[in-house]
């Protein structure tokens, strides 16, 4: 019996997870509210579920990393989330964890190949 | 009404039950807030999926099932993981609550055997036993509930951080099932013992009556002192679970319940007749096929059985249980550092 199929299907979202956070703050230079940024994500290749990212956001916002404003003119009222200055900072810092984490992934990725 | 009219109806309807559901599994402050949020969610999502035509009850269905049940949407929105009892503290819980619930249910059967003696036993007492265990396992839970709702650190009380016990080695742990197994057998034995003393003998096809080995009103007249014995032994047992290795600590313990024990039983062989002295007269008349001489013979053995034999096998196996736990710990149960 062949379970990879279901093992990836763990595995994948759980790699995506810790990189969702970073993905989020970046976009969010600009206001945005919960499903444009859905919609904007996944134009851009990352997939993030709806049920994920709206808690996610209130997280942001609860750590002081986002500022959020109901947009009420309009006749659906919309939260609009942006990045604060103290977001900005944090996700400029994960920016080069990250970047230091790929080139070092990386690195460990070419030994295989080369050895393997 | 017309259909498309009896449809956004529909539609908002289940909508705003979809919404209340969330909101019942909410504990956060802006209930409100996000209520309001993922009300627009939903249109929104709605929205894309129908591109311009209106919603069938279809899109709806489909819109939800993305979002999840309102349990794990709202769990979702809610801070922590919330428990009754975490995972951290479980294990901790699981040890106590099992240790205490046996203990009571054993206290409370005792006092009910203890009430044998005055008179007033009931087998509807019994029932007692799992009501006590039950409020037991209430208390034990509450106070866990307690300390998992205040986030406190009981590490250090149950767990020896600062100087941890050593790893028993295989040879000085006790099984579980070893007490366990003793305790409902010794359990078992003393209920029949003191209730039904006259079963345990041989059974008489012709009279239908049973003869039993020993002196049912003696044994019936010494219930508390046997209950007394059986305690001890119970005390031990406990110990032995709780424990669940050798130390210093449980043969102390094994000594002292094993000689309270040993006296108890040597004064009560030596001082009351427990046993049926007219056991072989009776047997006789149950096999009638034995002569005179054999008649005799199976006398002086029941006697030479009843007054020294079993006082030996008594003896005996106590001794031989003392030294086994005493030698267990002294070779596998100490602190490498205490050695």
């Amino acid at each position: 019996m062949d379970d990879t199929e279901e093992i990836l299907l763990n595995l994948v979202p759980e790699l995506r997870r810790g990189t969702l956070v970073l993905s989020v703050l970046s976009q969010l230079s600009q206001p945005m509210y919960g499903y444009s940024l859905v919609q904007e994500l996944s134009g851009k290749g990352i997939e993030v579920e709806t049920n994920t990212l709206y808690p996610l956001l209130r997280r942001l916002e609860k750590q002081g990393l986002v500022l959020s404003e109901w947009e009420t003119t309009s006749n659906k009222p919309r939260k609009y989330y942006v990045r604060n200055e103290k977001g900005t900072r944090v996700f400029q810092k994960l920016k080069i964890e990250w970047s230091e984490m790929v080139r070092h992934v990386n690195i460990l990725l070419a030994e295989e190949e080369k050895n393997g | 009404m017309d259909n498309q009219e009896y449809n956004q109806e529909y539609i908002q309807d289940q909508i705003n039950r979809y919404v209340y559901q969330v909101s019942r599994f909410l504990v956060v402050k802006n209930k409100e807030d996000i209520e309001k949020e993922i009300r627009t969610l939903i249109d929104d999502m709605l929205e894309t999926r129908c591109q311009g035509h209106s919603a069938a009850k279809e899109d709806l269905s489909a819109v939800l099932t993305e979002l999840g049940k309102p349990s794990s949407l709202a769990a979702k929105y809610n801070d922590s993981k919330r428990y009754l009892i975490g995972p951290e503290l479980f294990p901790t819980y699981l040890r106590v609550v099992k240790a205490v619930v046996i203990i009571v249910a054993a206290a409370v059967l005792l006092s009910n055997l203890v009430s044998l003696v005055t008179g007033d036993f009931l087998w509807e007492n019994l029932s007692g036993i799992v009501g006590a265990a039950l409020s037991a396992f209430a208390m034990v839970t509450l106070g866990f509930a307690f300390v998992e709702w205040k986030g406190l650190n009981i590490e250090d009380i149950f767990e020896e951080t600062k100087q941890l016990p050593p790893v028993p080695v295989r040879k000085a742990r006790i099984p579980r099932s070893d007490p366990i197994v003793g305790m409902i057998f010794s359990l078992i034995f003393i209920i029949l013992f003191l209730t039904v003393p006259q079963y345990f003998g041989v059974w008489d096809a012709g009279s239908n009556e049973f003869v039993s080995i020993f002196n049912v009103v003696v044994i019936r007249s010494l219930a508390l002192l046997f209950v007394i014995e059986f305690t001890v032994s119970f005390i031990k047992e406990i110990f032995r679970l709780v424990e669940g290795r050798y130390t210093i600590r449980l043969m102390v313990v094994t000594i002292l319940c094993n000689a309270v024990n040993l006296l108890l039983m040597v004064y009560i062989l030596r001082t009351f007749p427990i046993w049926n002295q007219n056991f072989p007269d009776q047997l006789m008349t149950i096999f009638h096929s034995m002569d005179a001489d054999g008649l005799i013979e199976l006398k002086l053995s029941w006697t030479f059985f009843t007054q020294h034999v079993f006082l030996w096998i008594i003896i005996f196996g106590n001794v031989i249980e003392t030294l086994t736990c005493v030698v267990k710990t002294l070779i596998y149960g100490l602190d490498p550092k205490e050695k």
